[in-house]
């Protein structure tokens, strides 16, 4: 029964095994123990094939752009700029927060770099303001996930890149849900900071100041205009704009505002090689364990079982939401999709549902998952931070949760929502 | 136990300028890989005539920065588990499923390092498609990736070893270099 | 009763690509003939592994016993393979498929077995997707002059970039998911595909519109089989198995010719422009690809050796359908 993979994986993951080891370990014991010899070779390959691929190149370099954005003082700079725009409303710092993130995100591709760029700066000034711990990382935890929401993402490059489709497509069609789920965050913040009397952040900011904090954030502000402009209009290929915003980010942060020294560089340089490598190992055993998805037939059986089900394909996206939002809270956003997504997405176009439209639905849903327990990667970074357990954000953040969980049923029930912006472009 | 501690001091300390030669190739790597890239779009986009072999070497240039690095990561907890359940067990239970988890760990890492040596001399009967190299030099990245990874997870598991049969404040944690991520 | 042969058949495209057509009459074939004694398990797609590469070093370490790549594919590996690459040497289907079913298919399998140490053997050449084109956004292309300057899409692989360049135009790999973008923007402003995969990705919606019939390159399909797998088997089944791929290749042949009628319809439907060159249009084709022949003798293991032997078996093969000509015309 080569299919009791799924559970020895399932129980290694709970006891704390590595998502790595634990991707590998289910299927290695499996085919071992069926005797199919011949597949352990497969399984090792396809770690280093799933590797091996161009489009991922862009998750090295949009880590290593905003690592040298965030050492740069770039993210303070935008931090800054919110401030001016929105500081003096009652939630002042928790709407900065929530728009930084927004900014951040057109210059990052992950959720991680956004707690741990905006938290550590954000999550101080809060408490200093008057917030408590808990709300202030709970709101950096939650607003992160519009990170690899807004384009560009990690998480879409992955799914592009599993299921053969546009990364250009995919960037067009994050725009506006991650608007969404930003003006979203903003309004269920004004509801609590009627109701918990928030504290302001300061006065109104004078037009003057408004335009030099502008003005400090420009060159900043240009880098999502340089990247999104290029890979939409189609001037660069989505792995040449994260070089080019690797460069970018290099020119205005060692010569135009002079952040970065040539000395820090190796160190920057370091820090992304790791971050990127785990995600890259990552990429691989998930590729490898879908090998095995594939020589057991889980596959066919669980598009059989779903069709089933229903044939409506409303009633199976509102189930299928539900089944993506559990995996998401035990599985990484990146193997789920690697694992998943070559299961569900046939499904769904079979019944008439487009693919830029579903890979929306399932990136959203899944980096939404980054921000729920017991796995959620946001939340370990956001407690590290500012010093708070993971089990006390989790629960502060249950009001923000239940707003991403409304615009995913939003963006699932109203493609318009997605589609607009690549249909507009001739992207889909 | 006085013997195995004396190893584990002498695996530590081989572990850190391992991975902190390592290191300090990635980075250089990573800098390659940015000019590969930077290079095909001035040629692409200025000169208008695509070079042949930069998507290639840029991908090799990926796979060994990660081979070189993913130890390091490794080492100092990049690779996230879910520790809940873990954290609900006794203090000596906790340890043993910490002790099961990595010598499974270690097997896995002991076939994985096998199998990337075989890959690796078969590579030689492979050229990449755009310049004139055997892919083998190519492949050597895993058994490098797996094979210092392995080295780690010896050391993690004898230092589990010693803080579960032994006093805990005798196996510390090596230090940690100052540019690693809290992930 | 279970069968004393499980076989593991992959192929990277989809069920709508004639290498499934292949597999499917393959499968029939060897599990009816052998009374069940094969058993056929077909993956298709990127499920077990991605590409030419990768499946070819699955099918040597045993985890994969059936396999079909095109000549691109199998380039890293066995690179003389490119032959089959070289453009205007096969005339039409006619020659292809004769040349194809003859001995050229037997030195082929002979140098893989030898490069493999004897773990993949070449079992048949059949084709997938007709003939490759010139295919382009800006203008009709009716001589090798109306390629210069032109930014064509090839895959990372020196023959193709060659013959782009020989032509004077500019080769630029892009890889095929964003190929659709990027026509519509500009990045490129052509390529070299079959009828079928152009229309099915809607190219001409991107504004691929015009598709020169220089056919210059026959798309062979190379069916590999693990050589072991075939040879523990005894020499009755092994019979079966080679008959069964003598079917796969008919169908192969047969397939694409069926599917492009579809496809060429679409295209003009589409408002493609569709030019067939004059024999004259591709004579100098042929003779401005030249440098791209020079090129492979030099720089690709026993490249004189292949490019000689495909030279005189397509020339063979020529006369042999003269002679059938004088018998079937008059
Ligand atoms: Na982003
Ligand atoms: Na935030």
């Amino acid at each position: 029964m080569l299919i009791f993979f799924l559970v020895i994986f399932l129980v290694l993951l709970l006891l704390g095994m590595p998502v790595f080891f634990a991707m590998l370990t289910g299927p290695g014991i499996m085919l071992y123990v069926e005797g199919m010899d011949r597949d352990i070779p497969l399984l090792f390959r396809n770690i280093y094939n799933g590797i091996d691929s161009f489009p991922l190149m862009a998750i090295p370099f949009f880590m290593l752009a905003g690592e040298l954005m965030n050492q740069g003082g770039i993210t303070m700079r935008l931090v800054a700029f919110s401030q001016a725009l929105i500081g003096h409303v009652r939630g002042g710092l928790a709407h900065v927060n929530i728009l930084s993130s927004m900014l951040f995100a057109g210059l990052s591709g992950s959720a991680v770099a956004d707690t741990s760029a905006l938290g550590s700066m954000l999550i101080p000034a809060m408490e200093k303001n008057g917030y408590s711990r808990k709300f202030a990382a709970a709101i950096t935890a939650a607003s992160s996930v519009i990170g690899p929401i807004i384009p560009p993402s990690g998480i879409m490059i992955i799914y592009a890149y599993t299921m053969e489709i546009s990364v250009a497509a995919l960037f067009a069609a994050g725009v506006v849900p991650g608007i969404l789920v930003g003006l979203g965050l903003m309004g269920m913040t004004t509801l609590m900071a009627k109701r918990y009397d928030f504290p302001v952040a300061g006065r109104k900011s004078t037009p003057r100041e408004k335009v030099t904090a502008t003005w400090k954030a420009f060159f900043p502000l240009l880098t999502p205009v340089i990247i999104l402009g290029g890979i939409l209009s189609g001037v660069f290929t989505p792995t040449e704009a994260s070089a080019i915003a690797v460069g970018y980010a290099m020119v205005i942060s060692l010569f135009v505002l002079r952040s970065v020294r040539f000395r820090d560089l190796p160190d920057i340089f370091t820090r992304s090689a790791i971050s990127s490598s785990v995600v890259l190992l990552l990429v691989g055993a998930a590729i490898a364990f879908k090998t095995v998805v594939s020589l057991s037939h889980a596959a066919e059986m669980m598009a059989e079982w779903t069709l089933s089900l229903s044939e409506n394909a409303l009633i199976l996206l509102f189930l299928i939401n539900i089944l993506l939002f559990i995996v998401g809270m035990f599985l990484d956003a990146g193997p789920a999709i690697i694992i998943l997504g070559p299961i569900l997405a046939p499904i769904f176009i079979k019944l008439g549902v487009d693919p830029v439209h579903f890979a929306t639905i399932m990136s959203v849903n899944l980096t939404v998952g980054l921000a729920t327990p017991p796995m959620g990667l946001v939340l370990f970074v956001a407690s590290s931070v500012s010093g708070e357990k993971v089990q006390t954000i989790a629960r502060a953040i249950l009001p923000f949760l239940f707003v991403e969980i409304l615009v995913i049923f939003l963006i699932t029930f109203i493609p318009a929502i997605s589609m607009t912006i690549p249909r507009l472009l001739g992207l889909a | 136990m006085t013997a195995m501690r004396k190893f584990l001091h002498l695996l530590e300390t081989f572990n850190t300028y391992m991975l902190a030669f390592g290191r300090s190739i990635a980075w250089v790597l990573v800098a390659l890989m940015v000019g590969t890239i930077l290079l095909q779009v001035f040629y692409r986009y200025v000169l208008d005539s695509a070079l042949p072999w930069p998507e290639e070497v840029a991908r090799a240039l990926m796979i060994w920065m990660m081979g070189l690095v993913a130890a390091s990561g490794y080492r100092w907890g990049s690779f996230v588990a879910i520790d809940m359940v873990g954290e609900m067990l006794p203090g000596l239970l906790q340890r043993l499923l910490k002790l099961f988890l990595l010598a499974l760990a270690l097997v896995v890492l002991c076939q994985l390092f096998y199998l990337a040596i075989e890959f690796f001399q078969r590579g030689f009967r492979t050229r990449a498609a755009s310049f004139h190299l055997s892919r083998a030099w190519i492949y050597l990245a895993m058994p490098v990736c797996f094979g210092s990874m392995l080295l780690v997870n010896i050391e993690m598991l004898l230092r589990e070893i010693g803080r579960t049969f032994g006093d805990p404040d005798d196996y510390p944690e090596p230090p940690r270099p100052s540019l690693t991520v809290a992930e | 009763q279970a069968a004393d042969f499980k076989l593991r058949a992959v192929a990277n495209s989809n069920e709508n690509d004639e290498d499934y057509d292949g597999l499917v009459v393959f499968k029939d074939f060897v599990e009816s003939r052998s009374n069940g004694k094969v058993e056929v398990e077909l993956f298709i797609g990127t499920q077990l592994c991605a590409n030419g590469t990768e499946c070819l070093q699955a099918v040597e370490d045993g985890s994969v016993d059936i396999y079909i790549s095109t000549s691109g594919g199998a380039a890293n590996m066995y690179p003389y393979v490119q032959v089959l690459d070289l453009p205007y040497i096969l005339r039409d289907d006619r020659i292809a498929e004769e040349v194809l079913s003859g001995d050229f298919t037997r030195e082929m399998r002979k140098a893989i077995l030898k490069d493999s140490d004897d773990k993949i053997r070449l079992m048949t050449i059949g084709n997938t997707g007709g003939w490759r084109n010139f295919a382009n956004t800006k203008r009709v292309v009716k001589t090798p002059e109306d390629m210069k300057g032109l930014k064509i899409r090839t895959v990372v692989a020196d023959l193709p970039q060659e013959l782009v360049k020989a032509l004077g135009a500019s080769p630029t790999p892009i890889p095929w998911p964003e190929l659709f973008t990027s026509f519509q923007t500009g990045v490129v402003e052509g390529s070299k595909n079959g009828i079928t995969d152009i229309m099915g990705m809607k190219f001409p919606e991107a504004g691929l519109k015009n598709v020169t019939l220089d056919g210059h390159a026959y798309m062979g399909a190379l069916w590999y089989m693990s050589n072991e797998s075939f040879m523990k088997m005894d020499e009755e089944t092994r019979k079966v198995i080679v008959d069964g791929f003598d079917a796969l290749q008919q169908a192969t042949f047969a397939s694409p010719k069926r599917k492009s009628i579809q496809a060429y319809a679409d295209f003009k439907k589409a408002g493609g422009n569709l030019y067939v060159p004059t024999p004259a249009d591709k004579a100098a084709f042929k003779a401005a690809a030249a440098p791209v022949y020079t090129w492979f003798q030099k720089n690709v293991k026993d490249g004189e050796k292949w490019f000689s032997l495909l030279s005189s078996e397509a020339e063979k093969a020529e006369k042999a359908v003269d002679a059938a000509y004088a018998a079937d015309v008059n």
